[in-house]
């Protein structure tokens, strides 16, 4: 071997291998947290969906027993305002969370979102390739974001076959041959590092902002219970349906006196 | 076109969910309230005072936890049996109807029954009383004990059908919990009148064919120490006589479940009282625990025969490791000698009654 072949690296080419080496890494990151996040959304979703379907139907139930009661009392009292304007709140409530019982009713039933190892690889060797901030062409950015719209869907579904579908698509697609300029590489590879880490900060807020809502602080309680072998649906369930059962009975009370209000009156 | 489909279906997915999530906040908020306040607590429990039983209207002299660890039971000087829940802190029933002081108390093995003896105060009683937790009344008198005497301990057999009571006139008699009669009596050897609460131990065998009896006094340490002695129910013989020797004289006495152990409790001698661990089987002392700083007024095996609890005139309670001979935790809050001691039937939980006139439950330290 000759010294003289072997050619010495610009500057320029050095500071890009550095780039290159950051940018990877940044990468390796982004998918990662893309997935923490997919994953969470979707087992926050599908926890929503089940305690609706469960708790929230118990709920659905005590509301429109109170709203009966509200209506019943308003009824014994046709000139007080205030019982009218809590018959109106309390039927609102009523509708309300009728409403979304049956709103959840409709939705796919799925018990508990677990990924498979499998499903969360592909997803990282999608979003290695699909992700939007890969991209500095404008337009790209746009397909890329409607097909990562897509990926997320189709991973919070579990659904393995439509993910490999859309790699084996991504594979064959122009989309998926790299551009070769040399001379604005480095340039391209600098706004892909900042557009990666704007991407990565959003990720975190969001990821943050997911674990201040009250369904996730719900969602932890359920999780350590089950830990604790406790069914929470199950008490949850027992614990409203004995407030119904109460319910109930102040609602016969109130009907007898109404029916004997009117007998009076009927009598008068 | 199929693909396009597909993804206009995930959007429309995706667009519901979001609203639920608006829409259900407000069913998400009342949930958690209901788990937060209504339910039992979730996730690691702080370690400490969980309840604190206030109602007896004199010291609290004998406590103990039902076998389904759902109810606390404790007697006291003013001459009431109190049966309290372990889920929040509420007297649920008043034994009442004696004539002295409640000493000793016990829960069946079915949670079913309580059998309760009493001593001190200025009327002894020498009726061993059987009561009826469900119904809240009394369900049998046990008599034959001497007029003018206390009891000192009572006890199930395993099984439940015996009971067992140890009378200050110095026969241990049992008795046919189903019919009430006395089916058989041995008399001791030592003079038990005098021994002090928590001295002075009988109980039946784990499985039940034997009667142990434990003391260890100052009033006979001249003769014989400490004795461990075993009665065979079925021919009312002593079977064997365990002498231990060199220790000061007791001031509480419990057997490990398996009765291969006993933990002496000690007076308080320049401001420490220890506890010796005993091996009965080879006779010798295998350790003394140091902590308390003030006489041992009742000590207790956990049910897994590992650990133990221990109350002290030191107003504390102290959890132990048997085996590893070590103090695992001091409990404190009680404002008064604590006078007696239990553990719940899985271990996690400590319960203690006091001069203070409370019961007070502790969880324990995993």
């Amino acid at each position: 071997m000759n010294a003289d072949i072997i050619r010495k690296e610009t500057p320029e080419e050095r500071e890009l291998n550095k780039k290159r080496a950051e940018l990877a890494k940044l990468e390796a990151d982004l998918t990662q947290h893309e997935l923490d996040l997919a994953t969470l959304q979707a087992e926050m979703h599908d926890f929503e969906s089940r305690y609706l379907r469960i708790v929230g139907t118990c709920y659905a139930q005590l509301d429109e027993i109170d709203a009966r009661i509200a209506e019943a009392l308003a009824k014994l009292n046709p000139n007080n305002r205030k019982s009218q304007e809590q018959a109106a709140n309390a039927r609102a409530q009523a509708q309300e969370s009728a409403g979304t019982a049956e709103a959840v009713q409709e939705q796919l039933q799925r018990n508990g979102f677990k990924p498979s190892e499998k499903l969360k690889k592909l997803y990282r060797d999608i979003a290695k390739r699909v992700h939007p901030d890969l991209s500095t062409n404008e337009k790209e950015r746009t397909l890329r974001h409607a097909i990562m719209a897509e990926v997320n869907h189709a991973y919070e579904r579990g659904d393995n076959i439509r993910l490999e579908a859309i790699l084996r698509e991504w594979e064959i697609s122009p989309e998926s041959i790299e551009g070769e300029g040399i001379g604005s590489e480095l340039i391209r590879i600098i706004r892909k590092i900042a557009q990666i880490e704007e991407r990565l900060r959003i990720i975190e807020i969001e990821i943050a902002q997911l674990k201040e809502s009250d369904l996730y602080h719900l969602k932890i309680r359920f999780d350590t219970a089950e830990q604790e072998g406790r069914d929470l649906f199950a008490e949850m369930v027992a614990q409203i349906n004995q407030q119904i059962t109460e319910t109930n009975r102040q609602i016969a009370d109130i009907s007898k006196r109404l029916a004997e209000i009117i007998e009076k009156r009927v009598v008068v | 076109m199929s693909d396009e489909q597909d993804s206009n279906k995930g959007d429309l997915v995706s667009a519901s969910n979001r609203n639920l999530s608006i829409k259900s906040s407000s069913l998400v908020k009342r949930g958690l309230s209901l788990v937060d306040c209504s339910l039992k607590p979730i996730g690691p429990q702080p370690i400490g005072e969980i309840l604190c039983f206030k109602g007896h209207s004199a010291e609290v002299t004998c406590v103990a936890i039902s076998p389904d660890g759902r109810f606390a039971v404790s007697g006291s000087l003013d001459k009431t049996i109190r049966l309290w829940s372990i889920e929040n802190g509420q007297e649920l029933r008043q034994f009442t109807g004696f004539k002295g002081d409640v000493k000793t108390i016990t829960v069946s093995p079915n949670g079913n029954l309580i059998l309760s003896g009493c001593g001190y105060g200025s009327y002894i009683d020498n009726v061993v009383y059987l009561w009826n937790v469900e119904e809240g009344c009394e369900l049998r008198r046990f008599e034959g004990h001497d007029e003018g005497t206390g009891i000192h301990c009572v006890a199930f057999s395993p099984d439940g059908k015996l009971a067992l009571s140890a009378g200050w006139d110095d026969y241990i008699r049992i008795w046919n919990v189903e019919s009430g009669y006395e089916i058989r009596c041995f008399k001791l050897e030592i003079e038990t009148a005098e021994l002090p609460h928590g001295s002075y131990l009988t109980t039946f065998s784990p499985d039940g064919s034997r009667i142990l009896c434990a003391t260890s006094d100052r009033f006979f340490y001249d003769d014989y120490d400490d004795f461990l002695e075993l009665w065979d129910i079925e021919h009312g013989c002593i079977i064997c006589w365990l002498g231990c020797y060199g220790i000061p004289e007791a001031s509480s006495i419990t057997l490990s479940p398996d009765n291969r152990r006993a933990l002496y409790g000690m007076y308080e001698d320049f401001n420490l009282a220890n506890i010796a661990l005993i091996d009965l089987e080879n006779k010798k002392i295998v350790c003394e625990l140091e902590g308390h700083k003030d006489t041992v007024n009742s000590l207790i095996f956990s049910p897994d025969g590992e650990r133990a609890l221990s109350g002290s005139s030191d107003k504390s309670v102290r959890l132990w490791d048997v085996e590893n001979k070590r103090e695992v935790y001091c409990f404190e809050g009680h404002t008064d000698s604590v006078t007696s001691v239990a553990f719940s039937p899985d271990n996690s939980l400590g319960l203690s009654g006091s001069k203070d006139c409370t019961v007070r439950l502790w969880r324990l330290p995993k």
